[in-house]
């Protein structure tokens, strides 16, 4: 069996076998899914187990924290670990790196800094495609598991967890290890198999769909495309795991000091026009200079 | 004449997901109507459907992989095996969504109900009491027609991918001298 490429390298053992990447990329998805699900669920069942002496619906409800550290370690294993494992059969040792954009080009820092206030610009945006979203009719039971997870949250936010956890928990952990997976493992093969505007969009897009949200799909997946976009114009996944961190960190922050947000019916509630407009052009103009900055950039490493 | 080395498994693979498809469908509302009418719901009837189930579910994969490495005689690599599976698997669970769906009804043959049916008489024959325990399992087996065919045809898909594989490993032993 041939396990060098035309260039004379030696071939990773996805590509020696004829794995088409989008096809890696696809199915890593949902294993990668069923994983999470699957270590958390049994990680919060034995906890509850351990306190409690059984596991029923009371003891689920009394026990926040523990959904919180399952939902934590299933991300951490099931996500982020078994990516770095699965990924080594997509990329040789010498340039696993690379692959994953797991390196910081000259000017990372600075370009890091811009993400951040390209994070920050594009909320009022993002909220406007999120009341966008809520308007399309969708089926009741969707709506009914909608509802579900608002008040999963709200139990969350109102049962007196250590802010630091809830950071910990929401904002630090999924910002790494969704990252690791969703620009640094799936982007990668789809890149491969479509190049990068195509993988751009279907990483979005995927990144969207995995929350199991549907009336947040649409700010989601540009959010996530926001985020493949800035990975592949930096060559890095670091800024795009501070962006994500400070998204989801902010969200944290604004519920924890402001819990009276929650009761926000965002079905009917929408930013001023003006913010909007603020948020568009600013948002435009960020992109500009970013693309500016990064214009003469050449990624290096993995081809 | 197209070289045989570059001849498409898309053909060899729809028939195999379509055929097993139908055929799982037809034993399926076979297995259900006999469950049912005769009232013997109990372990041995649940392990005959589970390994009907999985039997049904892997076999597209597997034999699309067979029929078209012994069409082409010319040992495939597992990553296409892959392919082949995830393709029948695909067009198994989209053909058998449609029969469950759409062509029994047609018939007169409300298969979402037959199962809930089977589903009570299995709960009577196991003894399950408990109204709560019982309403949980059956809320898990309805839901969403849309989101259950999404379910069918995704998780086919995945089974076949890895029965794909295999198929690809098994069947182009014979042929390692001569592959794509």
């Amino acid at each position: 069996m041939e396990s060098f490429n035309v260039q004379g390298h030696h071939k990773s053992w996805f590509d020696r076998n004829g794995f088409p990447p989008w096809l890696i990329a696809l199915v890593w998805v949902v294993l990668s899914f069923l994983l999470f699900q699957g270590i958390g669920s049994v990680v919060a069942l034995l906890l509850i187990f351990y306190k409690e002496g059984a596991v029923n619906e009371q003891a689920l409800v009394q026990n926040p924290e523990i959904l919180l550290i399952g939902n934590s370690v299933g991300q951490i294993l099931g996500l982020a670990v078994a990516t770095l494992i699965i990924a080594r059969l997509s990329a040789l040792p010498f340039e696993y790196r690379s692959f994953l954009r797991l390196e910081a080009p000259k000017g990372t820092l600075k370009l890091t800094g811009f993400s951040v206030l390209l994070v920050i610009v594009v909320q009022p945006s993002i909220w406007l495609f999120s009341w966008l979203n809520q308007q399309f009719p969708l089926p009741e039971s969707w709506i009914e598991m909608e509802s579900i997870q608002l008040e999963l949250l709200e139990t969350l936010f109102m049962s007196g967890i250590p802010l630091w956890f809830m950071i910990f928990s929401i904002a630090v952990v999924p910002a790494v290890c969704e990252e690791i997976m969703f620009r640094g493992y799936v982007m990668r093969l789809l890149e491969k198999s479509s190049g990068v505007i195509l993988a751009i969009l279907l990483s979005g897009l995927i990144f969207g769909l995995f929350h199991l949200r549907i009336t947040q799909l649409i700010p989601l997946s540009l959010i996530g495309m926001l985020l493949g976009w800035v990975t592949i114009k930096t060559g890095s996944l670091y800024p795009a795991v501070i962006m994500h961190f400070v998204h989801n960190g902010a969200t944290v922050l604004a519920v924890h000091f402001y819990p009276q947000l929650l009761e926000v019916d965002t079905t009917d509630a929408l930013p001023p026009w003006w913010l909007i407009i603020f948020s568009f052009v600013l948002t435009g103009y960020f992109i500009y200079l970013f693309s500016r900055i990064t214009a003469n950039q050449k990624e290096s490493g993995y081809v | 004449m197209e070289p045989i080395e570059q001849k498409s498994f898309v053909n060899t693979a729809v028939i195999i997901g379509v055929i097993f498809g139908v055929t799982y469908s037809i034993v399926n509302v076979i297995s259900l109507t006999i469950g049912v009418n005769s009232g013997a719901v109990g372990v041995g009837s649940i392990l005959f459907f589970c390994f009907m189930c999985c039997a049904f579910a892997i076999l597209p994969g597997l034999l699309a992989n067979r029929f078209y490495i012994h069409e082409i005689k010319t040992a495939v690599e597992i990553g296409k095996g892959a392919l082949i599976g995830l393709t029948a698997g695909l067009i198994f669970g989209v053909v058998f969504g449609f029969f469950d769906n759409v062509v029994w009804r047609l018939f007169g043959v409300d298969t979402e109900a037959l199962t809930l049916e089977y589903m009570l008489l299995m709960f009577e024959n196991l003894n399950i009491d408990d109204p709560n325990m019982r309403d949980e399992m059956m809320s898990s087996t309805s839901g969403s027609r849309t989101f259950s065919l999404f379910l069918n045809v995704l998780v086919a898909g995945l089974l076949n991918v890895l029965s794909g594989m295999a198929g690809a490993a098994i069947f182009s032993k014979p042929y390692e001298d001569k592959e794509i």
